[in-house]
């Protein structure tokens, strides 16, 4: 190494003036039009998705909240998180790749046709996303619900990103890739790879498509997509904005530069393994679980390196965040970042996450992320962009601190409430009496929890009027500023330099963006190929259970309807292991039980009960008067009424095709079954009406709730005709 | 469980092994070559996003030496 370092120095010994004579500097513009209209994008459609989610919190206090079949909370929910992670952050992410690239690279854009491809194609995704959600056009797959057309618009987009971002680094002009880049660039091939992995589909139709994967393996693809959607849509795209903006705002270089070299490595070679913990107690494999949780718990020290070394940045400098509100905002960005990835390996333990899953202590974990992480740091990155845009000073300081302080108290009456919630709920759930009887009826530990709602609308609503102060602020900084579309700056070409050779085996690397590419890619792909190849390929890792047996036409149009409505947000169908789940719920779930579901519907969230073993404990009137009045069968519950399903004639154009899928996809149904559908399914439906009449209700067998209530009592029905000692042992 | 799933494969107990060995000595690699860069190039590298690159403030990219002084 010494030895190198010493050829660098006398290969560029030869006096300065003769080493730069002759250099020419080379003039350029700086493309702040795209940065400005991500700009715009991020802000409206950050208020877009705000406004849904609290309405999601309403309706969560209260189930008045719910109008009409497309604004039910499961629709709107998946319509919440999509707006907030893809078109807020998305577009909070472009603003900053935008600005920082460029300058980093000391180059113009790639291609400005490409960045306009870019926005306006991100822009009209999440305008179809957000119809097809309220629609009912949904995979049921958490933040991937989108269906198989949009999934390959946003990939195509995403590859027109990432030609415009490696173009860009290819013509640049400064040598060296600052760490900011490395993070966009992973950021790049590792969503790419996680979006075509998990989106891989059997469409039967334009807006309806069944998974590829059935069962555990569907589950174990969406959680470790799940998971890095979290990690490379949320983290790393920020953490490079982290290292961009923070010592710009702060103006001074990031606390340690080696450090941040080892963060980007440990981050992205760890974060890809971690998926599993969102699978802890389930059917899923031991060993993937085990793999999960370590991989976790390993995660802190790249986290907490990235975390320290922004906030270290600002050493010695803290009376300047006293002034600055950018900085403000980004010290709480920064901390939030810290605690939730402190919060997320400790969730990851097995007997945390025994009391944690399923209640609202994931949600409020992953709000301390959404809230303090990615919304601070891009209200932060808007208040120091916009200025400088429009080439003129901030409007109102005092405004941007209003904003800060509101916002910050919107995050504490959001965050605590709903821990609280959940660790009430969960201590609820698992209470037994003195005479070994659970304690509470699931509904009670809805009703207890109800006033904690309330409350976290209010943080909810504190967190948007900041957002509007801001709005405002930026309004009247932009009316009185001039816009200066092109920045012109000037930097010799990078041909000169690069003959230099030998140097650092890091630098070698950093000034070759498509190595770095590749190596990034091995990095991620080791950890994902490691947790799936044995799923796939190991039959006993599934044990099958000869008993269950694939859905019945009608049975599957009723799960389709179940995954339209987005039931699973709030009904969990996978019992674990333990006392009182399955004193509660029945018999806990085994891998088995799942191989025709595609989907897999196991939820992550028990708003209300557990569904897996609901088949035969109520009869179909029950589920009729549920549908139609949950309060009339559930007194207090905060479910929606879904009258539609009564009064909605079932669809049935499709039910041959989709058989046809499944047969397709290895489903066992008799050869020649699909012609005998409507059949199948008019048989079936005759004696589900048959017995509604019985209780006298009075409906038609051509009805989607005779289909919703075949499914119901459907699910978790086949193993109990088996007995224990046949079952596939855990 | 995980001995049962990856049976069929011989010599299946080397795998985890190898796993950790790689998976530290590249870690090892990395933390000594980042350790050992020179101090120069890393002043340089740090400072990049507080180079506006217009000719006023620009600083030749490769000139370890001037870099020092930023």
């Amino acid at each position: 190494m010494e030895n190198q370092t010493s050829n660098q120095i006398t290969q560029e010994s030869p006096p300065k003036k003769k080493k730069w004579e002759g250099l020419e500097l080379e003039h350029f513009s700086y493309d702040n039009t795209i940065v400005r209209n991500f700009a715009y994008a991020t802000t409206f459609w950050g208020v877009v998705g705000m406004l849904v989610g609290l309405l999601a919190a309403l309706q969560m206090a209260h189930p008045m909240f719910n109008f009409t079949e497309y604004f039910t909370f499961g629709r709107v929910r998946a319509v919440h998180t999509n707006a907030v992670i893809f078109a807020f952050v998305g577009n909070g992410i472009f603003m900053g790749v935008y600005y920082a690239l460029p300058r980093l690279c000391k180059a113009r854009m790639f291609s400005d046709l490409l960045s306009k491809i870019h926005f306006w194609g991100w822009q009209m995704i999440i305008v179809f996303a957000a119809l097809t959600l309220f629609l009912g056009y949904n995979t049921a797959k958490e933040y991937a619900e989108l269906e198989w057309p949009l999934d390959i618009a946003i990939a195509l987009i995403w590859v027109v990103f990432g030609v415009n971002m490696m173009g860009t680094i290819i013509k640049r002009r400064e040598q060296h890739l600052y760490v900011a880049i490395w993070f966009f660039i992973a950021t790049f091939v590792t969503v790419a790879v996680l979006h075509i992995v998990n989106s891989m589909e059997y469409p039967v139709s334009l807006t309806k498509s069944y998974s590829l994967y059935a069962g555990v393996q569907d589950a174990l693809v969406q959680w470790w997509y799940g998971h890095n959607a979290v990690a490379f849509f949320l983290t790393t795209p920020y953490l490079g904005l982290m290292y961009y903006f923070v010592p710009k705002a702060a103006n001074r270089p990031v606390y340690s530069y080696r450090l941040s070299i080892i963060h980007y490595w440990a981050l992205i070679f760890i974060y890809i393994w971690a998926g599993p913990h969102h699978l802890l107690y389930t059917a899923l494999p031991d060993w993937a679980q085990w793999l999960g949780t370590v991989f976790s718990l390993m995660l802190i020290a790249p986290s907490w390196g990235g975390m320290l070394n922004g906030l270290l940045t600002l050493r010695g400098a803290w009376d300047k965040v006293r002034e600055n509100p950018v900085l403000k905002f980004m010290v709480v960005a920064l901390t939030s970042y810290g605690m939730a990835t402190f919060e997320g390996p400790m969730l990851s333990f097995k007997n945390v996450n025994a009391i944690s899953h399923y209640t609202d202590w994931t949600i409020a974990h992953v709000h301390v992320g959404a809230l303090g992480w990615n919304g601070f740091l891009t209200f932060g990155m808007i208040y120091w962009l916009m200025p400088r845009l429009f080439s003129t000073n901030l409007f109102s300081k005092k405004l941007a601190n209003v904003h800060f302080w509101i916002g910050t108290l919107g995050i504490l009456f959001y965050a605590i409430p709903i821990y609280w919630a959940g660790w009430t709920q969960s201590l609820m759930w698992k209470e037994f009496t003195p005479a070994g009887f659970l304690k509470y009826e699931f509904l009670e530990t809805v009703t207890q929890i109800l006033p904690m709602y309330y409350m976290r609308a209010f943080g909810g609503l504190l967190y948007v009027i900041g957002v509007l102060i801001m709005i405002y602020n930026i309004y009247q900084t932009i009316q009185q500023g001039k816009f200066v579309p092109e920045e012109k700056a000037s930097a010799p070409a990078i041909k000169v330099q690069e003959k230099e050779k030998g140097g650092h085996w890091h630098s070698w690397i950093e000034k070759r963006p498509i190595q770095l590419l590749f190596w990034s890619t091995v990095a991620i792909l080791i950890g994902g190929i490691i947790e799936f190849v044995p799923t796939f390929l190991i039959r006993s890792n599934v044990p099958t259970i000869a008993a269950v047996k694939p859905y019945t036409p009608l049975e599957l149009e009723g799960r389709d309807l179940y995954i339209r409505e987005n039931c699973a947000v709030c009904h969990s169908q996978m019992i674990r292991p333990f006392r009182d789940e399955t004193e509660r719920y029945g018999d806990y779930s085994k891998a088995g039980e799942f191989v025709y579901d595609r989907p897999f519907l196991w939820g992550s969230k028990r708003t209300g009960p557990d569904l897996q073993r609901e088949g035969g404990k109520m009869p179909d009137s029950w589920h009729f008067n549920h549908m139609y009045d949950p309060q009339s069968t559930s007194p207090g519950s905060i479910m929606p009424a879904y009258y539609w399903l009564i009064e909605n004639q079932l669809n049935t154009s499709l039910t041959e095709r989709k058989i046809k899928a499944m047969q397709a996809l290895g489903v066992p149904y008799p050869k020649g079954f699909e012609k005998e559908v409507h059949e199948d399914m008019a048989k079936q439906a005759a004696e589900i009406q048959e017995r509604l009449a019985k209780d006298n209700i009075q409906v038609k067998s051509d009805r989607e709730i005779i289909a919703m209530i075949a499914y119901l009592q459907r699910l978790g029905t086949d193993v109990k005709k088996v007995a224990p000692q046949y079952l596939p042992k855990k | 469980m995980y001995k049962d799933v990856a049976r069929a494969i011989e010599g299946i107990d080397i795998y985890p092994i190898m796993g950790v060995i790689i998976f530290f000595s590249v870690f090892v690699i990395m933390l000594v070559n980042v350790y050992s860069a020179k101090k120069s190039n890393v002043a340089h590298w740090e400072s990049l996003p507080l180079e506006d690159a217009t000719s006023n403030s620009f600083t030749p990219n490769t000139h370890t030496n001037e870099t020092e002084n930023i």
